[in-house]
């Protein structure tokens, strides 16, 4: 039972590739990271992002 | 991210990149503000290199220190300025490699506009966001196998049956009576897993 813990937090999380529209940076990001840039837009450049501009990653 | 590891990284003109080196760990230089001291991990058959010696053979893999001057653009000097440790340092195929913890997101686009300016082919790789502020998290680690086997089929058979619910979905003596026991082995093992329980999750 402990292995299965372990296990389970070791599994990488659901990431997606976000390509910006201004500057044409490719960044993976998590979930999480995804929301942020939604609502605040690119971290390197601040140009709005929306959906399309981010896809989902093949699992490894 | 990744960036040249050429100027203003300190290793420019010290490796030329192709040499994979790891375990970065950098400090400044004694009792001289304008200088750092960087060490690195690499294979142990690098040849000889100005300015940079070895401190310790491991072997196959080798430390190496050098010192270099504090340039303002250099990567590190920026998130010194920020006050952000590197987490992990590492130069694959000509490029630094540069982990870091923002602790939040006007952190972290100060650093990247800074390391934009410095280095115009920076590029972040991967950005992971924690799904909670540290306030918001307390975390600790329960190992379950404190509990003995009986002890845990006990705390499941009550859990299940609803002995811990308010009002209870059962109680301990119908809980003892599915488990085959006397009413006061239940409670004794109960109490024990509790113990154990709430030692580990209080402080």
């Amino acid at each position: 039972m402990w292995c299965s813990v372990v296990l389970a937090v070791m599994t990488s999380p659901q990431t997606h590739t976000f390509v910006c529209p201004e500057c044409r940076r490719s960044i993976e990001v998590d979930e999480a990271m995804r929301t942020t840039l939604l609502e605040t837009g690119c971290v390197v450049c601040g140009a709005p992002i929306t959906e399309s501009h981010i896809a989902a990653s093949p699992t490894a | 991210m990744s960036l040249s590891a050429a100027a203003p990284s300190p290793f420019d003109g010290v490796i030329d990149g192709t040499t994979p080196i790891y375990s970065v760990a950098r400090c400044a230089s004694n009792g001289d503000s304008e200088t750092v001291v960087l060490e690195f991990i690499a294979d142990a058959d690098l040849p000889a290199l100005d300015e940079v010696e070895v401190v310790f053979d491991y072997g196959a893999k080798a430390a190496y220190r050098f010192e270099a001057p504090c340039v303002e653009e250099s990567p590190f000097a920026i998130l010194d300025r920020h006050g952000v440790p590197v987490s992990e340092t590492t130069i694959r195929d000509g490029r630094l490699l540069v982990t870091f913890h923002a602790t939040d997101l006007p952190t972290l686009r100060s650093v990247l506009d800074e390391f934009r300016e410095c280095c115009a082919d920076m590029q972040v790789l991967r950005l992971l966001q924690s799904s909670s502020t540290p306030e918001e998290s307390d975390l600790v680690t329960v190992d379950r196998s404190e509990l003995t086997e009986r002890q845990r089929e006990v705390l499941t058979a009550a859990h299940d049956a609803g002995y811990f619910d308010h009002p209870k979905g059962a109680n301990a003596g119908e809980v003892a009576a599915s488990l085959d026991i006397d009413r006061s082995t239940f409670s004794e093992h109960i109490a024990a897993a509790q113990r154990k329980l709430l030692s580990t999750i209080l402080d």
